[in-house]
């Protein structure tokens, strides 16, 4: 191969004006649209290029996020794992506008695509001619001696041509637009993948140092665009191949891949170990679900994109692809399909393409096969079960289980088919009779049949890029703390906001990195549910912006404007309100959850403008099920209903904090099954949230990881009447049913007055208990000063768990007066 | 090998047989192999009638005395010989206990023997090619052959199957057989021989049960046409298609008439419940002496040991590995253990004897596995009981324990210590893969007070209750007493109109009886569980019965000579079973309450506005069915739950005949 660079960039720029024809109107409107639908994630993208700009030039850190989350900020790390998703376009920003610097990245990106893959292919289609004779190796997925006889090796010049049909049919693959209408520049970044094989082809040739690095380079490359390509990409491609070489057992080559994908793991781990750190564990991502709403269809390959103007028309289109088009569109198309029928026929090195294809598109498929976007149910002896794919073995696997979109394997599946294409169109041009000129003209048409089939989207949607003139001056006004915008809870304005900020460059009250806000939905929707100007105030919420199109009824802005008066600005999109100023403090607020059938989990929010404690009260009605109560996501209290059964019981509250308490159904009902069935749900009714202020006292720890982190003692108690002393133990390490909760209350002499002693249950580490204790005190208690003590000990030995600091057996809480 | 060293083998095999099926051999005239719940009284009631209708001249695959007055069509006696013979032969010289026994006993021990054949072929088979020129010593090929016989001879899966007595399937000795026919194929010179005999022997394995075409020939002829396939062997491959063409030609007069016959059929059900668990490859028996103090294997194998016995074996699965590593021809073997194992599976996972039930995404789902792609295809539909796919297992196990096994003995080479490490090898395999200890046996032997009824001519037919738990039982004592039976069966259940046994049972309705033609009653006392319920009504409607002992009580039917058998209904639960003297419609009465919509069927057919106008109905015997719509699914998974249906008051008032009776 000639290792000019001027052809080489004949080619890039070949590709570079396929890209600006097929997303064309963009070009037309490069400064002043972005890439991809209004639900898409352009605006999120376009905020973190605008964030890396903005944080160099203010000297910031870059991986954290003080403007989102008021006042805490957001930890950013996720954007140091997707380097290639933001280069270079925040470099392109400091000389164009934030737009033209995010539609130009993704239109080189594209081209980049559509060349790597040509230089594979190249590399693929030539490599006998270039490898000296009794050097070369029989290799998977690179074309070999032992093609079925007829097959004559295309010179290397004469291999330009398919070559550049793979690399249309790389970077055109109906998966990259799909998602690049979605927005998702980080997953368009493909470029580095042929690379990778290509340098794991060369490896194997050749070895070496050179090899090995080279190897690992791309690697690492190939996960920077998107970290997930780890598994969507690299994971199918380097397990296929290595399963090539074992059944090929060419150990030599499979030690040598080994260390160079080892040394790209271990460098691409080492790298993206702080945002491991911050995802796994993290419910946002390991608990995202969507596994089957975001994988294939099994009729997707055969369907093209109904914005395709040829086939619109085309009612199964829509059927198949329904609402999925960004993650779900994977049509193979008739020309792809044929020259690789024609690969897999005739040249044999192609087949293990054939693998890799078929080894991601079943894994595209998810979990649950889908027809017509629908999962299959299957009927076999009277159980009615949807039908599993092999996906669902490893969706649950560790890293694994981060991704929630396996209709990414498309991104696998479009490289083998690229490559399959390539050796197809390889194969026709050194078979069919004809001069050069005719063979071009003929890939030619059948690149431009290609590219038509392919089109996803005619025209590309774009996404405006302007914000009002009122809003970005909000930047000149420091006087507002944050921003909050509304309504909060909806997948639009939490981009639009992102993008927004852009423009006005104040902190948010919510905001985010990637897919939702962290901030407590219970803070966000007492904020939005009440837009008291006092609690608004609290937490430096200064202006509100309503996003008119993204609510229904006029109920919020209604609000608002009761709330908070006349907006400052409006139009048709915005209507910005300032909080009026106000000295009053804000209130105790609750909101009971309105969800009357339990089926998965219900949420009520408080906010609390003092430390103290909420009783929080229902009836559950249900049959045999298992149902937590837990505070801020830490579980209070288990029980197993059965019947009814009323709660009451007391939650401590902080100041100045919002917080949920859920009732979590356990196991929760599944959204889907069979409608001959009904889930076991629980009945709620008479919540009652109520709110008594009460000091905190610093928590105390005892051994066996149990920290009395909140008591509550009443000051008088009366003889004869129940004492009611409130805990909230939280627990590092698991308890049994032998550990046992004491609560004594003792004279002045020391002499043992009343207890409760009673085990609080079988406990799993990093659960809290609410712990309404009731000692009834004895009828003919004199009145005077008693003593009311707590601790554990565990039963039948009786051994008191010691309290750390003192390390006494048992934890005076107070005294209390009884009176006559 | 001459032909008395083949005998010895087969006497080896049989030494070993009466070993594991201990004490049967104690026991051999007067009881008969199998658990009460097993097929050994259905297959012995066939044997029998085999033996008399050849004694009497009649069709032997026509069963006049069964289904009264009907009877049923026995074609699967036709198409199924070898479940049936030797056994019927020596019953004409022997009691049906010894007959059935004996039978059983050789065939289990000839399994053994065409094992060892086909192993020792396919060891010499390795050893010339891969060892050439090194010569070969019986310790070599002869002592790995007998270690993979008796591997597939005592194979877990054959033994449990051994414990419901099912004799027909266990009929494997013709598979060994026909796949050293197809190996022969590859180096004969008289190909036509070998062909004729490679086609004979697929017909004859299918003659125990035809499913073993299913579980057992399909995957074998598979693995041998890959690899004919792979090693581009295009003349092989031509005689092999001839040979498996030949076979099934010669197949279809038995497979036909039975395929027809099932077709007809409701589609089977049980798939489920038939496949096997996922664990099931490393659960041994509890009736064995050494695990039967686990827990883990009685849940795993659950209340059917005889069919979900599927142990793979240790000391199997180690020597199986030793030719995994060694021998290359070995591998193809694993391909075949593997897929008939994950199609054992079924269509869907189990763990512990239960369909996992799990939340995907939110979906409430069962692990579907690839027998689920299979599983509604034509002919195919007919195998509900994919657990049988170790049948295939088994054969590639033993042939994988034969290539083992010869490694392990070139290791040691021509020593003398050879022979007791084959002895040790065998001991420990025989130890590890014993399902039953003791093998389980029912009496073989009728009461002579029943077997008396023979010498009466005024019994029409006998009526055995509890009827849906005693087909079999019934029919064994048939075999004595020789009148017609109300029920019976030829196979899986009775084709007996269940209405009108319901009925039957349920009313004891003197017109009702005489019409149909009972004048004897047995009450199989093991069955009525329910604080002999069953029995106590009988005798407030029969009298006292004329014989009982512990198992049986034998009600004579008084004459009946009142008004001919009127309008009748019984309910049970849901369902309302009546009969109607003559065509007619009556109004369905009672209270139907559920969350959901009811539905109301006839005869199984929907009734759109049963409650709401006369339901109508042609004479005879019918069935009304109260049921949610949609019906409730099996459901496993404790979070979800069938909406109840509360039925209350069912009946059907004011029945009209079409020419105005009532």
């Amino acid at each position: 191969m000639r290792r000019s660079l001027i052809p080489q960039l004949a080619i890039y720029g070949f590709y570079l004006l396929v890209a600006v024809i097929i997303t064309y109107p963009l070009i037309a409107h490069l400064s002043t649209e972005f890439v991809g639908f209004i639900n898409g994630d352009g605006y999120e993208m376009a905020h973190h290029i605008w964030w890396f700009k903005y944080a160099i030039q203010t000297q910031q850190p870059l991986f954290f996020q003080p403007l989102s989350a008021y006042p805490n900020g957001l930890d950013g790390i996720t954007l140091w794992s997707d380097p290639l998703q933001f280069f270079p376009a925040w470099l392109f920003a400091f000389v164009m506008p934030l737009a033209s610097a995010a539609n130009l990245a993704d239109l080189l990106t594209l081209a980049l695509n559509g060349w790597a893959m040509f230089y594979l292919a190249r590399y693929l289609i030539n490599s006998q001619s270039t490898i000296p004779v009794g050097a070369q190796r029989t290799a998977p997925l690179q074309a070999d001696s032992s093609t079925r006889a007829g097959f004559k090796p295309a010179p290397t010049n004469r291999a330009i041509t398919p070559a550049l049909l793979a690399g249309l049919v790389f970077m055109l693959y109906p998966t990259m637009q799909g998602h690049l209408g979605a927005g998702h520049g980080g997953l368009i970044v493909q470029w580095p993948v042929p690379l990778y094989v290509y340098a794991l082809l060369r490896l194997r040739e050749r070895g070496g140092l050179r090899g090995i690095l080279l190897a690992s380079i791309f690697f690492f490359l190939s996960a920077t665009g998107h970290s997930l390509q780890v598994i969507y990409v690299l994971m199918p491609i380097t397990i296929v191949y290595g399963l090539l070489l074992i059944g090929q057992r060419d150990w030599i080559a499979l030690r040598r891949a080994v260390i160079g994908v080892l040394i790209g793991a271990i460098v691409l781990g080492l790298f993206l170990l702080p945002v491991l750190r911050a995802t796994i564990g993290t419910s946002a991502y390991t608990d995202a679900g969507g596994n089957v709403a975001y994988s294939d269809d099994l009729l997707s390959i055969v369907t093209p994109s109904f914005f395709n103007p040829l086939f619109s028309h085309l009612d199964f289109t829509r059927r198949v692809l329904g609402v999925n088009l960004n993650e779900g569109v994977a049509y193979i198309g008739i020309i792809t399909a044929i020259l690789s029928l024609i690969a897999v026929w005739k040249v044999k090195a192609a087949r293990w393409w054939l693998a890799l294809a078929l080894v991601a598109w079943v894994l595209a498929l998810g979990p649950l096969l889908k027809i017509f976007d629908q999962p299959v149910t299957y009927s076999v002896d009277g159980y009615v079960s949807y039908v599993t794919l092999p996906y669902a073995l490893i969706a649950n696997l560790p890293l694994i289980n981060l991704e929630r979109t396996p209709g990414r394997f498309g991104f696998a599946l479009a490289l083998a088919l690229a490559a399959l294409a390539g050796y197809g169109a390889a194969y026709l041009w050194a078979h069919v009779r004809a001069s050069r000129a005719i063979k071009m003209t003929g890939l030619a048409i059948l690149m431009l049949l290609i590219a038509f089939e392919y089109q996803v989207f005619w025209p590309l949607p774009t996404t405006p890029a302007i914000i009002p003139q009122p809003i970005a001056d909000l930047s000149q006004d420091h006087s507002v703390r944050a921003i909050f915008d509304i309504p909060w809870e909806n997948f639009n304005v939490e981009r639009e906001e992102l993008y927004l900020q852009t423009g006005h460059q104040r902190p948010l009250i919510a905001g985010h990195v990637t897919r939702g806000t962290p901030v407590s939905p219970a803070k966000l929707t007492l904020l939005e549910s009440t837009l008291d100007p006092a609690l608004l105030k609290s937490v430096g919420a200064d202006v509100v912006i309503l996003h008119r199109t993204e609510v229904s009824d006029g109920t919020l802005e209604a609000l608002a404007k009761k709330q908070l008066g006349k907006p400052v600005y409006e139009d048709d999109l915005y209507a910005v309100f300032r909080t009026p100023a106000t000295e009053a403090a804000p209130a105790f607020i609750a909101q009971s959850t309105t969800v009357t059938s339990l089926t998965d989990q219900a949420d009520s929010y408080v906010y609390a403008p003092q430390d103290g404690w909420v009783t929080f009260q229902a009836d559950l009605s249900g049959s045999q099920r298992s149902v937590d109560v837990l505070l801020d996501g830490q579980i209070a209290q288990r029980l197993t209903v059965d019947g009814t059964t009323s709660i009451n019981l007391p939650l401590p509250v902080s100041a100045d904090a919002f917080q949920t308490i859920s009732l979590a159904l356990d196991p929760a009902c599944p959204a889907h099954f069979d409608p001959a069935l009904e889930c076991r749900s629980l009945a709620i009714s008479n919540v009652k949230i109520s709110y008594s202020a009460a000091p905190a006292v610093p928590s105390t720890a005892f051994e066996h990881g149990v920290t009395l982190a909140r008591a509550n003692l009443p000051a008088t108690a009366s003889a004869g009447q129940p004492l009611n002393v409130w805990l909230w133990w939280q627990f590092a390490q698991p308890l049994d049913q032998n550990d046992i909760r004491f609560v004594h209350v003792t004279d002045a002499s020391g002499k043992l007055i009343a207890q409760q002693d009673n085990p609080l249950g079988s406990i799993k580490a990093d659960e809290a208990r609410a712990d309404a204790v009731s000692v009834v005190l004895p009828a003919d208690l004199p009145p005077g000063t008693y003593t009311v003590s707590a601790g554990w000990y565990t039963y039948p030995d009786i051994t008191n768990f010691k309290v750390l600091s003192s390390g006494a057996g048992t934890l005076t809480l107070g005294t209390i007066e009884v009176g006559s | 090998m001459r032909l008395r060293h083949h005998l010895l083998v087969y006497l080896f095999y049989l030494a070993v047989t009466l070993m594991i099926t201990y004490p049967l051999i104690t026991v051999i005239g007067t009881r008969m192999i199998g658990h009460p719940f097993g097929d050994a009284y259905e297959y012995t009631h066939h044997i029998w009638w085999i033996k008399t209708a050849l004694q009497t001249g009649q069709n032997p695959f026509f069963e006049p005395n069964i289904v009264y007055p009907d009877g049923a069509n026995a074609v699967l006696l036709w198409s199924l010989p070898l479940q049936s013979f030797p056994a019927w032969l020596f019953l004409f010289v022997m009691p049906l206990p010894l007959a059935f026994n004996l039978s059983a006993l050789l065939t289990l021990a000839l399994n053994g023997w065409a094992m060892f054949f086909l192993a020792r072929y396919l060891i010499r088979l390795h050893s010339q090619s891969d060892v050439g020129a090194r010569y070969i010593v019986p310790l070599h090929t002869t002592a790995p052959a007998l270690v993979a016989g008796l591997t597939f001879m005592l194979y877990p899966a054959f033994q449990g199957q051994l414990g419901a007595a099912h004799t027909g399937l266990l009929t494997l000795w013709p598979a060994p057989l026909y796949f050293y026919m197809l190996l022969r194929l590859r180096d004969v010179k008289h190909a036509p021989r070998t062909i004729l005999a490679g086609g004979l022997l697929f017909m004859i394995s299918l003659w125990g049960s035809e499913l073993l075409l299913i579980y057992l020939l399909a995957p074998i002829t598979a693995l041998y046409f890959i690899t004919i396939l792979m090693a581009r062997d295009g003349q092989t491959f031509r005689r092999a298609l001839v040979t498996v063409i030949l076979g099934a030609l010669f197949s279809a007069p038995f497979i036909v008439p039975l395929a027809i016959d099932t077709l007809r059929m409701p589609p089977a059900t049980g798939v489920v419940t038939y496949s096997g668990t996922l664990l099931g490859i490393v659960s041994p028996s509890f009736y064995h002496p050494l695990f039967s103090q686990w827990e883990y294997n009685r849940r795993v194998l659950g209340v059917d040991p005889f069919e979900q016995a599927s142990y793979v074996g240790l000391i199997a699965a180690l020597i199986a590995l030793v030719a995994l590593w060694k021998r290359r021809a070995a591998r193809g073997w694993l391909l075949v253990a593997l897929i008939a194992w994950v199609f054992s599976l079924g269509p869907l996972l189990k763990i512990y004897d239960e369909p996992l039930a799990v939340h995907m995404n939110g979906y409430a789902t069962h692990i579907t596995l690839p027998w689920a792609l299979f599983q509604n295809l034509p002919l195919v539909s007919i195998a509900r009981t994919t657990v049988r796919f170790n049948f295939a297992v088994g054969f590639a196990v033993a042939v994988l324990v034969g290539y083992g096994a010869s490694v392990i003995f070139e290791w040691i080479g021509a020593r003398r210590v050879g022979w007791i490490v084959l002895i040790i090898v065998m001991a420990l395999i025989a130890c590890d893969d014993q399902f039953w200890w003791p093998l389980p046996t029912i009496p073989g032997i009728v009461p002579a007070p029943i077997a008396a009824l023979a010498q009466r001519s005024d019994i029409r037919a006998v009526l055995d209750v509890p009827y849906a738990f005693v087909v079999r039982e019934a029919m064994f004592l048939q075999t004595a007493h020789h009148q017609n039976l109300i029920t019976g069966q030829i196979t899986r259940g009775t084709p007996a109109d269940p209405v009108k046994v319901n009925l039957l049972q349920d009313t004891l309705d003197p017109a009702l009886l005489d019409a149909a033609g009972v004048d004897i009653v047995i009450v199989h006392r093991d069955y009525d569980t329910k604080t002999q319920q069953l029995e106590t009504f009988t005798r407030s409607k029969l009298g006292k019965p004329i014989y009982e002992d512990t198992q049986y009580a034998v009600f004579q039917v008084t004459p009946y000579h009142g008004a001919p058998l009127g309008f009748l209904t019984d309910v049970q639960g849901d369902t309302l079973y009546f009969y109607a003297p003559r065509a007619g419609s009556a109004t369905l009465k009672g209270t139907f309450a559920s969350d959901y919509q009811v539905q109301v069927t006839l005869d199984e057919v929907t009734l759109p506005n049963a409650q709401s106008s006369p339901i109508k109905f042609t004479a005879g015997y019918h069935a009304i069915t109260i049921s949610n719509d949609p019906s409730c699914p099996t459901n496993d998974d404790p979070v979800l739950t069938c909406p109840p249906l509360t039925v209350t008051g069912l009946g059907l008032t004011n029945y009209e005949a079409s020419n105005g009776g009532s």
